[in-house]
This record gives structure tokens, C-alpha cells and sequence, in this order.
């Protein structure tokens, strides 16, 4: 039996399932560590759900909706706005999908809609500021140097705990500008290429490349405080 | 090749993207300025570490509400 089918009956299974545990249950076996990352069959999932049906709509999201979440948090900042941009962005699409037109992936599409309600939400909360003195302008790469000069460990990643990972990056890219954020969590961490990055945010490619120059450099600023060698010498001799 | 116009063209080099040209001035300079390779070789760490990162799991009451919210949607009706 083929994921789409199973993922389907789960989801079928999960709406019209009773008791919270049993949805609970249910949901966790959607999500299970063995589901996917995509779709085998995302074509013909997509047409069902284009043409109406709805528990078509919900397998293609369960697909993306963790990755949704990332973007939502990366940009907004706090688990409580992903949540909102999450369920904002997922009706949003459920409402649009008879007239998507594919001219891009499903998933493009759907983060294209996720940053909008993002961007919705952050200035609600004037975090997203439309223009702003320190912006820098097109092509101008040079008002970042490094800070930072110092090599890192071999394997960073694989030297913490994957939570500790995750919290480390996401504490990072919180100290971005919200909008050198929203060009590094596209053009790096979704791996949108830089002509995507420029549509789906409406900006020119120079600029892309501009704010995702200072972005880069300034994490990596950042992650010298974590991953740099004399620092993680500093502390291990410290801690004899 | 100055250190300022190897970090100013950094991003571009990481990606593979920069004139093949520059890409040997780039590297001519890097052979004998050990900071630029170290900033170099940090700012690629940097994008793999990003690119490599699984998203953090969804947290459970979040996808319950998500499919509480659609559940509803679907009883009242279509889109």
C-alpha cells in the first residue's frame, strides 16, 4: 500500500475520530518518523485536491506542514505566531487550491502564501518595517566585515545534541533583521534559489543577494561564539 | 586582491557562482592570507550547518489544533 493511500485513511480516520486521544494517536501515526518528505503520488494528490477533495488537501499539507512551521518560526520569532501563520497560511491555501496554477512546485506555492501571512503578522506586531535607515542598498556588500576570525571544530553539528542544535540556530537567526531572516530562511534553509527568493518576497536579485551576503556573515559572526576553536578549548580547560 | 574584496565576494565564491577569473584571484589571495580561508571556510560551515538542519518537530498540539481547525471547516462546509 502506497503512503498517499494510508496517509489519506489517517487523515479520513483523524476527522471523523471521536476523543482527542484517538486523534492524538492518529496524528502521531500520520507523522510518524517513517512518513516522507514528499509525496510519491503529489500529482495526483494535487489534481484530487484542486478539484475539491478535501482529505486530498490535508495528505499534501501533512507533507509540508512541519516545513511550513519552520519557515513560520524563522520569520515571526515565537512558537505562538508560527502556530497562527501555520493555520492562517494552511486555510489560505485550502481556500485557493481549485485556482492554483501551477507554475511553480505545490510547495513553493504554499510557502509563497506562508510568508505573506507571515509578513501579515509581523507587522501587527511592527517588527517588519518597510523601510528602514540601516537597510543596505543594492549591491552594497561591503558595510559587513567579520568580526569573528577564529576556525571552528571539526563537525559542529555532530558535537551537540540535535536539541541543542536546533536552539542554537534558531537564537541565531533571531538576531537577523526581519528581512535578511526572510532571504536566509529561503534561499538557505528552504534552498529557493535566488530568482524564487526575489519573487516570493518581491524584491530584486541584487538585493536577494545583498541582504542574504549579510545575513550569512553575521551568523557566521554568531556561530564562532559556539562552534569557534579556542573558545570550545577555553571552555574545556576552564571545566578541569 | 585585498581581504575586503575576497569577503565582499564570499557569498558568490560559497555558491559557485563568481567569474571564473575571480574565482582564481580569490583563491591566489587565500593561499597566503590564512584569515580569509578562515572566514571562507566558516561562512560555507555556516550554510551547511542551515541547509543540513532538519526542521524541528511540529509540536503535537499544534497539529492537533491544525486538524481540529479543518475538521471544523470540513463539517461546515467546502472552501
Amino acid at each position: 500500500m502506497c503512503f498517499a493511500v494510508t496517509s489519506l485513511e489517517l487523515v479520513h480516520l483523524i476527522n471523523k475520530s471521536g476523543t482527542s486521544a484517538e486523534r492524538g494517536l492518529l496524528t502521531a501515526m500520520l507523522h510518524s518518523s517513517s512518513t516522507p518528505s514528499y509525496l510519491d503520488n503529489e500529482e495526483s494528490i494535487l489534481a484530487a485536491a484542486q478539484a475539491g477533495d478535501s482529505d486530498a488537501f490535508v495528505s499534501l499539507l501533512s507533507v509540508y506542514s512541519r516545513r511550513v512551521y519552520r519557515v513560520a518560526l524563522n520569520l515571526t520569532g515565537n512558537h505562538q505566531d508560527a502556530e497562527d501563520v501555520l493555520q492562517e497560511a494552511s486555510m489560505n491555501a485550502y481556500r485557493a487550491i481549485a485556482g492554483f496554477q501551477r507554475k511553480s512546485s505545490f510547495y513553493s506555492w504554499l510557502v509563497r502564501i506562508t510568508i505573506n501571512a507571515a509578513l501579515g503578522k509581523m507587522r501587527q506586531r511592527a517588527t517588519w518595517k518597510e523601510s528602514s535607515l540601516d537597510e543596505p542598498r543594492d549591491g552594497d556588500n561591503s558595510s559587513y566585515l567579520p568580526v569573528e576570525i577564529e576556525s571552528w571544530f571539526d563537525d559542529p553539528e555532530k558535537a551537540c545534541l540535535n536539541v541543542e542544535l536546533h536552539q542554537i540556530l534558531a537564537n541565531v537567526i533571531q538576531k537577523l533583521d526581519p528581512k535578511s531572516r526572510a532571504v536566509f530562511t529561503l534561499r538557505d534553509v528552504e534552498k529557493f534559489s535566488t530568482e524564487e527568493t526575489a519573487d516570493v518576497l518581491g524584491i530584486s536579485i541584487p538585493l536577494v543577494k545583498t541582504r542574504l551576503f549579510r545575513a550569512r556573515l553575521n551568523l557566521r559572526d554568531q556561530l564562532t561564539e559556539y562552534f569557534g576553536k579556542d573558545r570550545r578549548n577555553a571552555m574545556q580547560t576552564s571545566r578541569r | 586582491m585585498r581581504c575586503r574584496q575576497v569577503v565582499d565576494k564570499i557569498s558568490e565564491y560559497i555558491d559557485g557562482e563568481l567569474d571564473p577569473e575571480l574565482v582564481r584571484e580569490v583563491e591566489r589571495h587565500m593561499e597566503h592570507c590564512e584569515d580569509c580561508r578562515i572566514v571562507v571556510d566558516t561562512t560555507r560551515k555556516t550554510v551547511e550547518i542551515f541547509c543540513h538542519a532538519d526542521p524541528a518537530p511540529l509540536p503535537d498540539d499544534v497539529l492537533e489544533r491544525l486538524n481540529r481547525m479543518f475538521s471544523l471547516q470540513f463539517r461546515t462546509g467546502g472552501p
